[in-house]
C-alpha cells in the first residue's frame, strides 16, 4: 500500500540536490508518523514513476520535487513526466504538490481540471542558497521550510487552506528568526552574517509569495473560518473553475 | 517631541534591520540607528528624522523601489563571490544577481519584489 509518493530525481543534476532536503526530510518525517509512504529516486523515469502510480491506484497524494516549467513538472534527466498535455490521467482524485519552478501558471490549472482534489506549487522560480551540505544547516533548508511544512499538514488531514496557512506562517516564523537570531547560525561552517541573512529573508518571502494552491470550484472540505493572513490572499474564481490562492505580491503578475 | 520615541521604534525593528537602509530624507538614505544617532545629538537634521519617524511617513511606492534596488545593491556588493545563489536551474553569485538587477531581468524584477515586500513588512512595525 502506497498512500503519499515521493518523487526525488536529484540523480546527474547539478541544481535538484540542494533542493532534495524536501522530499528527504518529508519522506522520513512521514515514515516515523506510520504513513504508507514510497519516495522514487533513482528509478524517477517518466515511465517508471507512470507505472508504479498505474500499480498503485490506492495512491491518494503525490509529492514531486523536480525541474519545472510553466506547463511541465520534469524528473530525471529533466524528462517531462506531467504536462498539460501528458499523464494527467494520473492525477485524479489525488492531492498533487509539486517543489517546481513555475507550474502554477498553467501545469496547476490543468492538473485541477484533470481531476485532482488539490495542487500546490509555485508561480516562479523557487529560489535556495547552495551550500556544500545542502540539508546541513537551518539556513541550507530555510527557504524551503514552509513547502516541506506542508506536507506535515496534509498528513494531519487538515484541510487545503489550512496547509496552505500553515506553510505561510513557517515561512514567516522563519523570516522573523532570521531577522533577530542570525549570528546564531552558520553558513557552510562560517558564522551567518549580517548581509547573508538579509539576504535569506528575501528569498524566503520570494519562495511564500509565488507558493500557491488551487482547488476545484467546489472543494471536498469546506474551508475553516478564514483567519485573517487569508484575508489578504487573492480568489479568482474566474480562471478555469479555479480557487487559487497566493499572498497579495503576486497580484502584480496575473 | 522626545528622543524614546525614536528609540522605541528603533527597538521594534528586527536586529537586522538596524544598520540597514531604512528611511528616505531628502536625497539620502539613513538607517534606524544612524537617525537614533542623530536625534541623540540633537541636531536639525534629527528633527527632521524624529518628524518622519512620528508621523511614520517613510516612503513613498517610487522611494520603495529606489529603496529596495538600494539595499540589494548595498548587500550583494558585501557578500563574498563564494555565496551563491540558486534560482530554478541556475547559479548565481552575487556579482551577477547585481547585474541582473542593474539590467532589469526577471530575475532582478522578483529580487526587487522580495525585497519591496521586506520593506513593506518591516515599516509597519
Amino acid at each position: 500500500m502506497t498512500k503519499v509518493l515521493i518523487i526525488n530525481p536529484h540523480y546527474g543534476d547539478e541544481a535538484l540536490p540542494y533542493f532534495e532536503c524536501a522530499p528527504k526530510e518529508v519522506y522520513k518525517y512521514l515514515a516515523e508518523e506510520g504513513e504508507d509512504v514510497a519516495i522514487i529516486e533513482e528509478e524517477a523515469t517518466p515511465e517508471y514513476i507512470r507505472d508504479y502510480i498505474l500499480n498503485h491506484p490506492e495512491i491518494e497524494h503525490i509529492y514531486g520535487m523536480g525541474h519545472g516549467s510553466k506547463d511541465t513538472y520534469t524528473v530525471i534527466d529533466a524528462e517531462p513526466f506531467l504536462s498539460t498535455t501528458l499523464n494527467l490521467d494520473l492525477v485524479k482524485d489525488r492531492v498533487i504538490s509539486l517543489l517546481s519552478c513555475l507550474t502554477a501558471n498553467d501545469l496547476g490549472p490543468a492538473i485541477i481540471r484533470a481531476g485532482a482534489i488539490a495542487y500546490f506549487g509555485y508561480s516562479e522560480e523557487v529560489i535556495t542558497v547552495p551550500v556544500t551540505t545542502p540539508c546541513g544547516s537551518r539556513f541550507a533548508i530555510a527557504p524551503i521550510v514552509g513547502d516541506i511544512e506542508k506536507e506535515k499538514s496534509l498528513h494531519a488531514k487538515k484541510d487545503y487552506m489550512e496547509c496552505y496557512k500553515d506553510a505561510i506562517l513557517k515561512w514567516n516564523e522563519e523570516i522573523e528568526y532570521w531577522r533577530e537570531h542570525y549570528d546564531e547560525e552558520t553558513y557552510d561552517s562560517t558564522p551567518v552574517t549580517e548581509e547573508m541573512a538579509a539576504d535569506v529573508v528575501n528569498k524566503i518571502i520570494h519562495n511564500r509569495d509565488c507558493f500557491t494552491l488551487m482547488l476545484p470550484t467546489s472543494p471536498p472540505a469546506p474551508p475553516s473560518p478564514v483567519p485573517e493572513i487569508i484575508l489578504s490572499m487573492l480568489s479568482i474564481t474566474a480562471l478555469g473553475g479555479l480557487i487559487l490562492h497566493q499572498t497579495p505580491a503576486l497580484r502584480r503578475w496575473f | 517631541m522626545t528622543v524614546e520615541i525614536v528609540e522605541e521604534w528603533v527597538n521594534k525593528l528586527p536586529r537586522i534591520e538596524r544598520n540597514q537602509p531604512l528611511v528616505i530624507h531628502g536625497d539620502r538614505v539613513y538607517t534606524p540607528n544612524e537617525i537614533l544617532a542623530e536625534v541623540r545629538a540633537g541636531t536639525s537634521l534629527g528633527s527632521e528624522l524624529q518628524r518622519i519617524i512620528e508621523a511614520r511617513a517613510f516612503t513613498t511606492v517610487e522611494e520603495k523601489y529606489a529603496l529596495a534596488i538600494l539595499r540589494l545593491k548595498e548587500r550583494l556588493k558585501k557578500l563574498p563571490e563564494t555565496y551563491k545563489t540558486l534560482i530554478g536551474e541556475k547559479i548565481y553569485t552575487p556579482s551577477q544577481l547585481l547585474e541582473e538587477i542593474e539590467k532589469g531581468t526577471r530575475v532582478g524584477r522578483m529580487l526587487i519584489e522580495a525585497e519591496m515586500t521586506n520593506l513593506e513588512e518591516i515599516l509597519k512595525k
